[in-house]
């Protein structure tokens, strides 16, 4: 290849040329590393980076986290901070005690298919870990968490089970090596076999400490353990009726956690992390090093909670009973789904969650064989105002016509949506017209059907109830 | 024969005939043999017997054996260098199949430049393998892929065909789920390596030193073996791309049947002006004759609208129609815009002989399987020699006798091409360029490489060329490099390969919706052609079928359609306006030149509604489409106002004449496609104030050619002298500052002095520098 000449140009012009080329090119996505001002971290007004410096001394980790320690493994050096914690700690209003009431059950209904049911409690690694990104070889682990139920000896001279957090920590990036191998050590991977209890682990964790270990020519193998993997029940029990099904929001509206305040968010936690790198001072570590144990005790306490609640060791709240009732629905068992569905129905407040919980109560009844139960459920919710009630009929509607191909009755549903839709104009012109266009592609079907059933008398269906 | 009456009915057609400027006749050449290399396997030969073919050509056993390798040495990358239709595919499959049953383990990666030839080649190598019952796995991994299928891709595709932005996005930043493939790679295919020059070869230059960086560290050294097309610099665009030594396999053992080549000029139709008959017309009028003799032809047509009109007037023409009613067409379009479906459909037919006819655009110019055809048409001159030497190369397979015929269009290139036939058929073709160092691609490759994995003390030094020390110490000041333990780290939480697109222009599609009922999406349109063809009360032609836009939704990047039967279509016209946005640099008088970044903007700006067959103009519209814009890297060099004694024409003249030889030369000095590259004149700039030349790149925001133009003005101007002094034109052609306007405007003389006044202006300003 021929180089271009530049002859005129001195290396150190060179050098400046380039600088400015890659300010130029790096000034295109917006940087998100400020924290906020009001963070109790956060010493300078502002987060500037040079004032940051200016007003304080960077502090090492040792300073910051008094029992860190230093580990020595193969593959270098890593920080590993452990905290016992005992079974009376709360998350929340959530008690760790409660895991002694895990059964096989709760395993079948939170992770079934894993073969996980005749698990110990020794066995099981809750595990979490904080990446400088969200995929590909560029994003790091730096920091893993690991929680276990370990025999301790408790104040009182007694052993007993407590739950010990060990979180390993790479102070700059070569030490992520050392954080695999120490966790590896220390969990036992390739031998004992645990189970991992993880949230979203199967889709992030897993395959991410595996994707770490190849870059660092070690072998792991998370991806191939039996799993409980949180997300998946979370998201079958309550996707809806909470916010979003992320962890934090779990935490918070399942186990009554008041998240600290300033607390550092998800999103924010590579960039805290960088800044670290660079300034060396362990302050920025500790919201990450905070979020990332409870995430890891909480792991534990919605374990615990699910086994209270399975062995009727504690009285469900009205997401509970949400919870619990589609969980059942989703394995089929529909009876036991009512009996949940029903509790959450009769605390709930008059909002969505509640609309949307009755109609599930009216499905579980129906697949249960119970129709006479579930036409009142949908008479009731039928009557809602608005919007609510609009779908209500609609659900009618559906299942009038494709479980009991009753297609008049439908029909007649839909012309009463249809009725009120309508009568929305009045207040919201346009969610009136998008229902009326949708309602009228249902009427024209049904009104076909309605026409051909009626030519085949053969095939009439008797009236509901 | 009904070519050879075919094209004896064409040299005597009184029409035609005269119009004919050159015919000359590429004799055949027998097949020459060789026996397959003894270490190939006899379940590979049997398999490929099976598929008839008995014994290798001779270039197919050279290039087997160099990549199988001789006992105890390592076997040798390979670039294959013949013309289309050779049976380059089995250089590459023989050996990867070979490894593959000396060690089921080993693997092997394909990079094509389409989807659609990886779809192509997938079908192919699959059909081997079944027919010989070997145990090869082979998949297509691309955008299409489900996400089901990756994991199985990922771990036990013995072959995986891929692209180069799938490689760059998909697969390199996450090669730990790739450990499979890359621990066993043993043979890396690059097929189409002629596509990889300019900036997009530059691209592909870095991509593969990623590549190579990533086999590295899985103890991996894979065997290159890549395909081109005829270009002059086989050896070295590979050798570039690849990072090492490639030998050269360009000894073609293929036979030939006699190729008839002619040059069509369409006849004057306004001896006054000097105006020809269309290209348009002129195509047709050439292919109805082969069409109506039986002749299965190619047409290569310019542009997609093209493609759409020369369909239409093939169908209407004699043995465009289908024998029955009601049966499927025999004359069809092939562009991209068409869903890959109905491509498969096409080229199927075409291989099966139930099509007559196929208009194509470049689209069927690279490797997509269609068998041999018995002509080649191509509307205008497509560019490039290489380009020219491909699709006529569609034409004729094996030793079956073929035609191809350029049709000249009125323009200034194509009338160069039309006058000097030895500029198309001679033996010279354009050397392929690529400059991987560039400094902006090179830094954002770079960066894609540490993400991939860190740096160490060695790769610091050169991983991504000369630039690689420096490009690291700016990510470092920046912050998105971390370095410690003698390593760099990447410490962004950016995924860097999704900012970097290895290709020019948007992604975004604009959907054309046919509303039917029933309501079907009939194809895509990338964003600036939808500009001119799907503006609303545009006359869409797809497939030979009309269609009326009644509404382009701009925002939704949707547009709606129906059928319609009118006897007119539209054509709308681009105005391209320059400005520039921020000056980087520039020198004082008396040579006034500078770099920056400008804003490029496009605006549809009105249609006309043209009469088909008499192309009358018969109503105009207005486009209300808002601009788009491109802001990008720019070189300006100003020329000074003539003398008292120069007429204003004459301005204008070395204006564009100087421009001409600019645009002409840059790639040139610059390594990069003709394609990178766009020309914008201003006879008063209001920049600089005075008669100015840009050249900007067509690459949104720049790889830095402007600068580069800079710095390097004087030789610019150097070789461009050099050019024109040596071009044998006594007015000037195409080739140097352009063909005069009319006869006696003297265009070279006033370029020619304007070229030397600025060669010395520029001397004089680097004098007055050094002395201040």
């Amino acid at each position: 290849m021929v180089t271009t000449a530049r002859a005129a140009e001195s290396p150190a012009e060179v050098r400046e040329r380039l600088r400015a080329l890659i300010r130029r090119l790096e000034a295109r996505p917006a940087p998100r590393f400020a924290p906020p001002a009001d963070h109790p971290h956060a010493e300078g007004p502002e987060g500037d980076e040079r004032d940051w410096a200016a007003r304080a001394r960077p502090r090492a980790i040792e300073e910051v986290f008094p029992s860190a320690v230093r580990r020595e493994t193969d593959a270098g050096a890593c920080t590993v901070i452990e905290v016992t914690y005992g079974l009376d700690h709360l998350v929340g209003e959530q008690p760790l005690r409660d895991i002694a009431h895990v059964s096989p059950e709760t395993y079948a209904l939170l992770a079934p298919h894993e073969g996980v049911e005749d698990v110990a409690l020794g066995e099981l690694l809750f595990l979490d870990i904080e990446s400088t990104g969200l995929g590909g070889a560029g994003a790091m682990a730096f920091l893993v968490a690991t929680g276990r139920f370990e025999e301790r000896a408790g104040i009182d001279g007694g052993a007993g089970p407590a739950f010990v957090l060990r979180q390993y920590l790479a102070t700059s990036p070569p030490e992520e090596g050392a954080v695999l191998a120490a966790l590896l050590e220390d969990a036992d991977v390739r031998g004992g076999e645990p189970v991992l209890v993880t949230y979203n682990g199967r889709g992030f964790d897993a395959p991410m400490l595996d994707g770490r270990a190849t870059m660092h020519r070690q072998r792991a193998g998370f991806d191939a353990l039996r799993h409980v993997d949180l997300l998946a029940p979370m998201r079958t029990g309550l996707r809806g009726a909470m916010e979003s099904c992320r962890l934090c929001v779990v935490e918070t509206d399942v186990l009554g956690l008041t998240r600290p305040p300033g607390e550092v968010s998800g999103a924010d936690v590579p960039g805290w992390y960088f800044r670290f790198l660079r300034s060396r001072d362990a302050r920025l570590l500790v919201p990450i090093v905070e979020h990332n144990a409870l995430d890891v005790v909480s792991l534990a306490a919605i374990l615990a909670r699910f086994g209270a609640l399975l062995a009727e060791q504690r009285a469900p709240a009205p997401l509970d009973s949400v919870a619990l009732g589609r969980l059942h629905a989703a394995r089929g068992d529909h009876e036991r789904a009512a009996a949940h569905l029903q509790r959450a129905v009769a605390v709930l407040p008059p909002c969505g969650a509640r609309d949307d919980t009755l109609l599930r109560l009216a499905t579980a009844h129906r697949r249960a064989g119970r129709r006479d139960l579930a036409v009142p459920l949908w008479q009731e919710a039928a009557a809602r105002p608005g919007v609510p009630g609009l779908r209500v009929l609609v659900e009618v509607a559906k299942a009038l016509e494709h479980d009991r191909r009753d297609f008049p009755g439908a029909l007649a549903a839909v012309e009463e949506a249809v009725r009120r839709a309508e009568a929305l104009a009045r207040f919201d012109p346009r969610t009136s017209r998008r229902w009326i266009e949708g309602l009228a592609v249902r009427r024209a079907r049904l009104e076909r059907r309605a026409a051909r059933q009626a030519a085949t008398p053969g095939r009439a269906v008797g009236a509901v109830g | 024969m009904a070519l050879v009456d075919a094209v004896a009915a064409l040299r005597s057609d009184p029409d035609l005939a005269p119009c004919f400027v050159d015919w000359r006749t590429l004799l055949a050449e027998a097949a020459r043999f060789a026996s397959w290399p003894d270490a190939l396997d006899v379940r590979i030969v049997e398999a490929l017997r099976l598929r008839g073919i008995d014994r290798p050509y001779t270039h197919q056993a050279r290039a087997i054996a160099g990549a199988l390798g001789r006992a105890g040495e390592r076997p040798r990358d390979q670039v294959v260098v013949t013309p289309t239709a050779s049976g380059k595919t089995l250089c590459y499959t023989a050996p990867v199949l070979q490894a593959i049953l000396d060690d089921p383990s080993a693997r092997a990666l394909y990079l094509f430049p389409t989807k659609a030839l990886a779809a192509d080649q997938l079908d192919e190598l699959h059909g081997i393998v079944t027919d010989a019952g070997l145990p090869v796995r082979t998949f297509t991994y691309d955008g299409d892929t489900s996400p089901n299928a990756r994991r199985a891709v990922r771990t036990s595709g013995h072959v995986v065909i891929t692209n180069p932005d799938m490689l760059h996005t998909g697969i390199l930043p996450n090669h730990t789920k790739w450990v499979r493939l890359f621990e066993n790679l043993r043979y890396v295919v690059i097929d189409e390596l002629h596509t990889y020059r300019g900036v997009f070869g530059s691209h592909v230059a870095n991509l593969l030193r990623r590549l190579r960086r990533i086999c590295r560290f899985y103890g991996a050294d894979p065997v290159f073996i890549c395909c081109s097309a005829t270009i002059a610099n086989p050896g070295e665009l590979a050798e570039a791309l690849v990072g090492r030594p490639v030998d050269v396999v360009d000894d073609n053992g293929a036979p030939r049947g006699e190729r008839t080549v002619a040059l069509f000029n369409p006849p004057v139709v306004n001896a006054e002006l000097g105006i020809r008959q269309g290209v348009v017309n002129a195509t047709t009028a050439v292919a109805s004759r082969l069409q109506a003799a039986g002749v299965q032809s190619i047409v290569f047509a310019g542009s997609r609208t093209r493609v759409e009109v020369l369909t239409q007037y093939l169908r209407e023409a004699k043995g465009g129609r289908p024998l029955h009613p009601g049966a499927p067409p025999i004359v069809r379009g092939y562009r991209s815009g068409y869903l890959p479906k109905e491509r498969r459909e096409i080229e199927a037919a075409l291989r099966e002989g139930r099509l007559r006819t196929v208009v194509a655009t470049n689209a069927l110019e690279l490797g997509i399987d269609i068998g041999g055809l018995d002509a080649s048409i191509l509307a205008g001159y497509p560019g490039t020699v290489a380009s020219l030497k491909q699709q006529m190369g569609r034409a004729g397979r094996s030793s079956r006798a073929s035609l191809a015929v350029m049709v000249a269009s009125s323009s200034p290139l194509d009338q160069y091409v039309a006058m000097h036939p030895d500029f198309a058929f001679g033996e010279s073709v354009e050397a392929a360029r690529v400059h991987p160092d560039n400094p902006i691609i090179a830094a954002e490759h770079l960066k894609c490489a540490v993400f991939e994995l860190p740096l160490d003390a060695d790769e610091q030094q050169d991983a991504l060329g000369s630039h690689t020390p420096d490009l690291l110490d700016a990510l470092e000041e920046i912050g998105t490099v971390h370095r410690a333990g003698g390593r760099a780290y990447w410490s962004s939480e950016a995924y860097p390969a999704e900012g970097v697109s290895l290709r020019l222009g948007a992604e975004q599609n604009v959907v054309i919706v046919d509303q039917g009922p029933p309501a079907a999406v009939i194809g895509e349109v990338d964003r600036p052609s939808a500009m001119t063809l799907l503006h609303t009360e545009a006359i869409y032609m797809h497939d030979g079928r009309q269609y009326h836009v009644d509404l382009l939704d701009w925002e939704e990047l949707k547009a709606y359609v129906r059928p319609v039967d009118v006897d007119y279509y539209t054509d709308a016209h681009l105005a391209v306006d320059l400005k520039v946005m921020d000056e980087w640099d520039a020198t004082p008088a008396p040579a006034v030149r500078g770099h920056g970044e400008v804003a490029v903007t496009y605006l549809a700006t009105i249609f006309k509604k043209i009469k088909l067959h008499t192309h009358e103009n018969i109503g105009w519209g207005k486009i209300g489409i808002p601009q788009d814009d491109l802001h990008t890297g720019a070189f300006w060099l100003t020329l000074p106002e003539m003398q008292s004694g120069g007429r204003r024409g004459q301005t204008e003249a070395a204006l564009q004449g100087v421009a001409q030889v600019l645009v002409n030369v840059a790639p040139l000095l610059l390594m990069c496609d003709p394609r990178d590259l766009h020309l914008s004149v201003q006879a008063k700039s209001p920049h600089t104030g005075l008669p100015t030349i840009f050249l900007w790149e067509s690459v949104p925001g720049g790889v830095g050619f402007g600068e580069h133009l800079f710095r390097e003005t004087a030789r610019l101007l150097q070789i461009g002298l050099g050019l024109v002094e040596a071009c044998a034109c006594s007015e000037g052609c195409p080739g140097c500052v352009g063909p005069p306007s009319a006869p006696g405007a003297g265009v070279k003389a006033v370029a020619t002095e304007a070229l030397r006044a600025l060669a010395r202006g520029i001397e004089a300003g680097a004098g007055v520098e050094a002395a201040g």
